[in-house]
């Protein structure tokens, strides 16, 4: 029993440093992450001019001028 | 011929079959997690139906699985090619994976350490139940339940006591069923009004974020395979279990692209994998395998299991705000067990009755889905020693 409880304690110190320091590196990686998007894809998400002019004029049209775009999303 | 006789020589059946009406009862009109528990109580009502071969059963795993179909019926031939092997656990985790959004998480990263914090009931029962005296696999497999995450307690359990699966998995399903009582419960005890009232935004107003996210698209993309290929070197272990959730999210991320595979994960396959694990664990609740004291002791384990990780992630934000100066409300900390989304749920309810501007939702997925790495990652460290 004795020898039980202090494997269990060593599981208890062992896991949570474990999941401690798993999670620092998910955010580490998530932090670096951020950078290097942030850096060399910027644009990703934006489309381009004439992507929407053309969907502006459509609106304009389907609406009749009584439409107003807010926000535009590529799925 | 009928069933009657075996009955009369075996009432524990009956037991049983009562069990698994009030489990039906809880699915369907409490509406308990019923996803998972009516198939798993009606798994359970065809297992005790005596001359059925729906229960499953000790076999010669030496056994192909055509012998078992034929010698000992089809939930046993389900039971030891889905679930004895482990497949049904990271099918599932595929599945979730492919629901899952790593969005809030990505703006609030700062707030996944405390899905690490709120694991501290799985070690915590673990060490209690081997006091009780559970062997070690038995114990971690106990101790699993405060993972608040049903796959996850399943596989662990599969991999180091397979005898203990029906009244684990019920206890963990019923536990996360139950987080809206259980937070409110340990949030009573632990928190002051005026903690609950820390307002998320107004601190995000006060101390802004350093870097902002300028294409989240990309790095939704980027970051499944970035922290699978991190976790995967750390905690191999892990990787059945978080390969396959993060593979789910990638498959969702691509978008259109890759649309009809997440779309199966999510949906059918998701579907098919949660009816026969359902099925299966509730055919491994015969009256010989679950009327015994371990199936009481491990009901009042596993609820002690989860209070511990409720409380665990809120002294972790206690102690944060100590020497922080941008605040967090302690709530976020006991999301940090998985039962996504309900726990955020919860807690966002919890904040709105005393501030009703505090919506503190986005922030408490944050902590809530690294609870489930942080699940997973346990589970991972328990079967790497013990397994």
């Amino acid at each position: 029993m004795d020898g039980e409880l202090s494997t269990a304690l060593s599981l208890l110190a062992i896991g949570m440093i474990t999941v401690f320091i798993v999670l620092l590196l998910v955010v580490i990686t998530g932090n670096l992450l951020i950078r290097v998007v942030n850096r060399f894809f910027q644009n990703g998400n934006q489309l381009s001019t004439a992507k929407i002019a053309a969907i502006s004029g459509a609106v304009e049209v389907f609406t009749e001028g009584r439409g107003k775009i807010t926000k535009i999303e590529k799925n | 011929m009928t069933a009657f006789q075996q009955i009369g020589e075996h009432p524990e059946y009956l037991l049983m079959v009562l069990v698994a009406f009030v489990l039906l009862y809880l699915g369907i009109r409490k509406q308990y997690e019923p996803l998972l528990l009516v198939p798993i109580a009606f798994g359970m009502l065809m297992a005790n139906f005596p001359g059925g071969q729906m229960g499953v059963e000790k076999v010669d795993e030496s056994l192909t699985l055509y012998q078992i179909a034929k010698q000992h019926g089809i939930m046993n031939f389900v039971y030891y090619s889905l679930i004895k092997t482990g497949f049904l656990p990271p099918i599932i985790f595929l599945g979730v994976g492919a629901l899952t959004d790593f969005g809030p998480m990505l703006r609030n990263l700062r707030l996944a350490f405390f899905g690490a914090a709120a694991q501290i009931g799985i070690f915590t029962v673990l060490i209690s139940a081997v006091a009780f005296g559970f062997t070690m696999k038995e114990a971690a497999s106990l101790g699993i339940i405060g993972g608040a995450d049903g796959p996850t307690a399943i596989y662990t359990t599969i991999k180091l006591a397979p005898h203990l699966l029906g009244p684990i998995a019920i206890a963990a399903y019923s536990y996360m069923a139950l987080v809206p009582v259980i937070i409110p419960f340990v949030v009573r005890l632990t928190m002051s009004k005026r903690e609950l009232k820390i307002n998320m935004k107004y601190q995000d107003k006060l101390y802004p974020p350093k870097t902002p996210i300028k294409n989240i698209q990309t790095l939704k993309i980027v970051f499944p395979v970035a922290v699978g290929t991190v976790v995967s070197l750390l905690v191999p272990s892990s990787v059945p279990l978080l390969g396959m959730l993060l593979f789910g999210n990638l498959a969702k991320e691509i978008g259109a692209t890759t649309g009809r595979l997440s779309k199966a994960a999510s949906d059918t396959i998701l579907n098919a994998a949660t009816i026969f694990l359902g099925l299966a664990v509730g055919g491994t609740m015969t009256a010989t395998a679950f009327l015994n004291m371990q199936t009481l002791l491990i009901i009042g384990g596993g609820f002690i299991a989860f209070a511990i990780s409720i409380t665990g992630g809120i002294l972790a934000v206690k102690i944060y705000n100590l020497i922080a100066k941008k605040k967090i409300n302690p709530l976020i900390g006991a999301t940090g067990l998985s039962a996504v989304p309900m726990a955020s749920r919860v807690a966002n309810e919890l904040a709105l009755k005393h501030d009703p501007s505090n919506h503190l939702l986005q922030y408490a997925m944050a902590s809530n889905i690294s609870g489930v790495i942080g699940s997973a990652v346990a589970a991972g460290v328990l079967i790497s020693f013990l397994g």
